[in-house]
């Protein structure tokens, strides 16, 4: 379970997150929607500890992130899958290359190394078969730079379940791609986290997509909350100050 | 901009001489001769007699320019890894003060390191160290190794990125986060660097045959006393094909590397892994240079039989402390570690012509960089593959079917000039023109021309934006479109290389010295004579720090270009 | 091996892992063969060094180099014979690599010139000049000039060459640029590169050889080099003397001389360098003498070249 508790992050004169309380319970699928620049990614930045708040408190199953270091902070990192908005995936590997970065903490450097340079083949199989859940099982052995914009998406959800997180935190997966694949993505991302139980909190810019498959969607204007609770109780003209 | 350069030039061009052509015009003639009828066979009829076969003397040289090329660049190759990661600010993630201090200090280092040319390191080498393969090995591999560290930070600094971070977030640790997000993504680039980092220890392998290491540069200078022209170009020739392959072979990888290999679909219609694996994307080319890179790198070190110039450990460390110690400046020396006569006798050597030649050195570097530049740029418009051609900027033009052929002609003269090292160029230049300064310049732009062609052709091929084929639609000459568009368009990256190529220039021209003509080297080779260690290194040093300024200031800029060209 | 290697990265059926495992294994296999061939090698170097100690020889290079390997094997068989030691040669790539060498320890017997003799020897303490040629304590160097210049031999030293282009031979050469760059300094009253209002040149490959061909084809105007190398030049046929006219002969100075390492009485035992220098003293064979290009050795002692030492510190090239 994820807690706020009046967290700020601010820089440079530029407050991106203004003294926010949340709490995330586990299971969870939440969505973070408002105007581009408004904090969506220094929140989805806070809550996993890659950002570090100015001040309050960001507190995660009952421990604080500031608070972590050493193995505890990498422990508490595992729990928890980031997929930033350019998908973070390193474009000369292959599919399954990345897909094994996933597991980074749980294999350590060296049997990280070893899964990059030679898959054993029982992981290809396990990776395979996580492909299968995603649609493109048939690319495992793609250089990624050779997939179009989506498979490269889904190949960046797979990674994040690969990791058999506690939570999802996904930032803008579907900006750069058209409605109707944006939402087979969507409904994939949610479908996946609800088979595994997982709690998913994602940052969309359309509203559409919010009422459509979110059971609770976070409001967010220059670094605030201005709702939060269910799709239907969103108001258009507070959140983007429309007169 | 443009008058600056010209400013600039008129200023260099004034410490050198008169046009040439003197007397030597008859031993050109001969020499050029000779080159349409290289010697497969010893000319002298007496060495014809004697055991050894010329071509058994040819493949012998030639095959120690490669494996001292090779050894060093291997060990070039660890320097270079270390020092690169040690230098970048990918690796510290966590930026304490003191670990700060680390990077800044090793980027410092490599940047000092490959101030100094390798001709030079092999002088100090040789003299310090007694004549042995050690110690060519060890003078490329150290500036090499620094050369490779600074440009290794430089790609790991820019393939920072989000896969890295996304490694660290999961919990991976810091290490992991760095290989698997940062270098991967860097390797194409840092294969393709090293590539071709080792085409050019070929050239300079073969130079240091000047200074008596058994390569292909001693033959030639032994050639050229025995006034053997046709196996001089014997000799040239197959250093050229040599080093051409290997640009032709850098090139290939790079295409591969970066471009990955795209999968083959596989025939079964519900393709298990085992299917998917094998119909993969590989290729034969990529894997057996990587297997022959790696044989060749550790056969290299393993079939040297006499690595040291037998002479015992003790005798050379003795010869090391002797040498450490003449390296002192001697009124420091006589006054018993007094430093304070550094003062008095660096300013005396300054003056006595110290001052003046580092004047002409960086007159020579920086003259020779801009009269290469600017050749460069005009000719770039002839040589370039989208403009030389009978459908230039995917715009259809009847009838220009020469300007192809003058296009391939430029960059097959453009490749020759690439792979001639510049010292034995400036070597043979100076036999026909006699010693002015014009010989090491001509050799300078000949090379470096060579290389801004093909770095200025790919910024033009590369350049998508419509402009050109617009003008062109419209009825413009190729001309008019590379000057109004791409120019404009390519300029910055342009400059970027010119500057590259600057620094390098003033390395080659301090050395360039050593063979006759006014500039450092001819004050290293003047100490060398005399066997005034302290005064050779002084020079050196001096060399040294001149590229080690024209390298910030070439960064300074690089950096300011990339600003804007990132805005 | 190679054919070996391609069946094996054709082999698509085999996974990568496997593949590199062979691969591997096999690169594997062959290093470490190749590393205790190679280690079995250098033990016997190592223990031949220790059995079998070389004299070896080395000379400057102030003529073609090609021709020093061929030359200095009748020397080599000599030594070997008379002294029933193992005697190799090397080739030194420039003046000061000989010295350096000589200084270093590499080699122990020296063909050197005046100057690069003194250098050595002052380098080396116990180094001592055993040998030189019997014209070699009275050398001159000729100055020569191109035909076309129209000057001719004169016992005046020929100022007129002072807007003329000259060159020296090699840096480190005695005869061919200590020697003459103080003659001009007695006679002129002006360091060279003062004294020529044309830049000067040196010889920095061939030594002799080059100048007398620079001289003779008109790239320089004049020139000045060993007088016996001229000579021996003239007599072969290489120059022809109506090309080259000598204009000017130097002062007499002692030149060229074989000088020892004192490390030799360590690795032969004492009296060794007396045996050595006995031996090539009393050598009446041509071809053995070839290679120092004289027709018969004296004895020579250091003090006989301290004129040149004082020379070369007066005109700074040597402290």
């Amino acid at each position: 379970m994820l807690e706020l508790q009046s967290a700020t992050l601010a820089y440079n004169s530029i407050v991106a997150v203004d003294s926010i309380n949340l709490e995330i319970k586990p299971g969870e699928h939440v969505c973070l929607i408002g105007p581009s620049g408004c904090g969506k990614t220094s929140l989805l930045g806070l809550m996993n500890g890659r950002l570090e708040s100015s001040s309050g408190k960001v507190v995660l199953d009952g421990k604080e992130l500031k608070s972590l270091s050493g193995r505890a902070l990498k422990t508490a990192r595992s729990k928890i899958a980031w997929i930033p908005q350019d998908l973070g995936l390193v474009p000369n590997l292959r599919v399954n290359q990345n897909i094994a970065c996933g597991r980074a903490s749980e294999k350590g450097f060296l049997g990280l190394m070893r899964s990059l340079l030679l898959m054993g083949s029982r992981e290809k199989e396990e990776v395979a078969d996580l492909l299968k859940r995603v649609g493109i099982k048939e690319k495992i052995f793609h250089r990624v730079d050779h997939l179009s914009g989506g498979q490269q998406q889904r190949v960046a959800i797979a990674r994040a379940l690969y990791q058999r997180p506690e939570m999802i935190l996904a930032d803008e997966p579907v900006s750069s791609v058209d409605p109707e694949r944006a939402k087979s993505l969507v409904e994939l991302l949610i479908g996946l986290a609800r088979e595994e139980g997982q709690t998913l909190v994602m940052s969309l810019h359309d509203i559409d997509l919010a009422k459509r498959y979110f059971d609770r969607v976070i409001g967010l204007r220059e670094g605030q909350v201005v709702m939060d609770g269910a799709p239907d109780q969103i108001d258009l003209e507070q959140l983007y100050d429309l007169s | 901009m443009l008058l600056f350069f010209a400013g600039l030039w008129v200023i260099g061009a004034k410490p050198s001489e008169l046009v040439p052509n003197e007397g030597g015009r008859e031993t050109a003639s001969e020499f050029l001769k000779a080159a349409i009828r290289p010697a497969l066979d010893f000319e002298d009829p007496e060495m014809r007699e004697s055991e050894v076969d010329f071509i058994h003397k040819l493949g012998r040289a030639l095959w120690l320019t490669l494996r001292y090329a090779v050894a060093a660049m291997s060990l070039a190759l660890l320097i270079g890894i270390i020092w690169g990661v040690l230098g970048s600010r990918a690796w510290w993630s966590k930026s304490s003060l003191f670990l700060q201090t680390i990077r800044i200090g090793s980027r410092l280092m490599a940047t000092a390191v490959r101030s100094v040319h390798e001709l030079m390191w092999a002088l100090l080498f040789l003299s310090a160290v007694g004549t042995s393969p050690l110690a060519a090995v060890l003078a490329m591999a150290l500036p090499y190794g620094g050369t490779l560290a600074k440009v290794f930070s430089e790609l790991l600094d820019e393939s920072e990125s989000s896969a890295a971070g996304v490694i660290r977030m999961s919990g991976g640790s810091g290490l992991a986060a760095f290989s698997a997000g940062v270098v991967t993504r860097a390797l194409p680039d840092l294969a393709t660097y090293a590539l071709y980092r080792l085409e050019c220890a070929i050239r300079s392998s073969a130079v240091l045959g000047f200074v008596g290491v058994p390569t292909l540069g001693y033959e030639i200078k032994t050639a050229y006393e025995d006034g053997h022209y046709r196996e001089i170009w014997t000799y040239l020739y197959i250093l050229l094909a040599v080093v051409i392959f290997f640009e032709w072979w850098g090139a290939r990888m790079r295409s591969l590397l970066t471009k990955g290999v795209s999968s083959i679909k596989p025939e079964v219609k519900q393709p298990n892994v085992d299917h998917l694996w094998k119909s993969r994307g590989t290729s034969l080319f990529l894997r057996s240079s990587f297997l022959i890179v790696l044989i060749g790198g550790t056969m290299s070190w393993l079939l040297e039989d006499r690595w040291g110039s037998g002479v015992s450990w003790e005798q050379k460390l003795q010869n090391l402390d002797r040498f450490t110690d003449e390296v002192v400046p001697y009124p420091v020396r006589e006054a018993d570690g007094d430093w304070s006569e550094f003062g008095p006798w660096f300013g005396e050597k300054m003056a006595k012509g110290g001052s003046e030649a580092v004047w002409q050195t960086f007159h020579l570097g920086t003259a020779s960089i801009l009269l290469a530049g600017a050749l460069a740029l005009l000719a770039v418009n002839l040589s370039a593959r989208t403009l030389a051609s009978s459908m230039p900027r995917g715009v259809w033009d009847r009838g220009m079917a020469w300007r192809s052929v003058i296009g391939a002609m430029l960059r097959v003269a453009a490749m020759l000039g690439r792979a001639m090292p510049e010292f034995i160029l400036a070597f043979l230049l100076l036999r026909v023109f006699g010693p002015t300064v014009w010989a090491l310049i001509l050799a300078l732009v000949v090379h470096n021309c060579g290389i801004l062609l093909r770095l200025g052709a790919e910024v033009i091929d590369n350049i998508t934006s419509r402009a050109s084929s617009v003008i062109l639609a419209q009825g413009g000459s190729r001309t008019s479109a590379y000057v109004g568009a791409l120019v404009p368009a390519g300029f910055n990256r342009m400059v970027l290389f010119l500057f590259y190529r600057w620094e390098s220039c003033i390395r080659e021209a301090t050395v360039l010295g050593m063979l006759g003509v006014a500039s450092l080297g001819f004050l290293i080779s003047d100490a060398k004579v005399s066997l005034f260690y302290d005064e050779m290194v002084l020079w050196v040093a001096l060399g040294a720090a001149l590229v080690f300024l024209g390298d910030l200031t070439s960064d300074f800029v690089r950096y300011k270009l990339r600003g804007k060209n990132n805005r | 091996m190679l054919s070996l290697s391609m069946k094996l990265l054709r082999a698509g059926d085999r996974s990568i892992f496997q593949m590199m495992k062979g691969c591997l294994g096999r690169i594997a296999i062959t290093s470490t063969v190749l590393v205790i061939a190679s280690c079995g090698d250098k033990e016997k170097v190592a223990k031949e060094g220790e059995r079998e100690k070389a004299l070896v020889i080395t000379a400057i290079p102030d003529e073609k180099v090609s021709d020093q390997e061929v030359n200095y094997k009748a020397l080599q068989e000599y030594l070997a014979k008379e002294l029933n030691i193992k005697v190799k040669f090397l080739i030194s790539s420039s003046y000061p690599a000989a010295v350096e060498r000589f200084k270093n320890g590499e080699v122990h017997l020296v063909w050197f010139g005046g100057y690069t003799g003194v250098q050595a020897r002052s380098a080396v303490p116990g180094s001592r000049a055993i040998a030189q040629g019997d014209v070699d304590p009275k050398y001159k160097s000729y100055i020569i000039a191109n035909k076309d210049t129209g000057l001719t031999k004169s016992d005046e030293f020929p100022s007129g060459i002072k807007n003329l282009v000259f060159s020296f031979g090699s840096k480190s050469s005695t005869s061919g640029r200590l020697m003459p760059t103080y003659f001009i300094l007695k006679e002129t009253g002006m360091m060279p590169d003062k004294f020529f209002t044309k830049p000067l040149q040196f010889q920095t490959v061939g030594g002799h050889d080059a100048t007398a061909r620079a001289v003779a084809g008109g790239s320089v105007n004049v020139g000045v080099l060993s007088y016996k190398k001229y000579d021996s030049m003239v007599a072969d046929g290489e120059i022809k003397a109506e090309d080259a006219p000598i204009i000017w002969e130097t002062p007499y100075y002692a030149d060229y001389n074989l000088t020892v390492h004192p490390t030799l009485e360590e690795m032969f035992g004492e009296g060794f360098i007396d045996k050595l220098q006995k031996v090539l003293v009393d050598c009446t064979d041509e071809d053995v003498l070839k290679a120092f290009n004289r027709d018969d050795l004296i004895p020579a002692s250091n003090s006989e070249f301290e004129g040149i030492a004082e020379v070369a510190k007066e005109l700074g090239m040597m402290r």
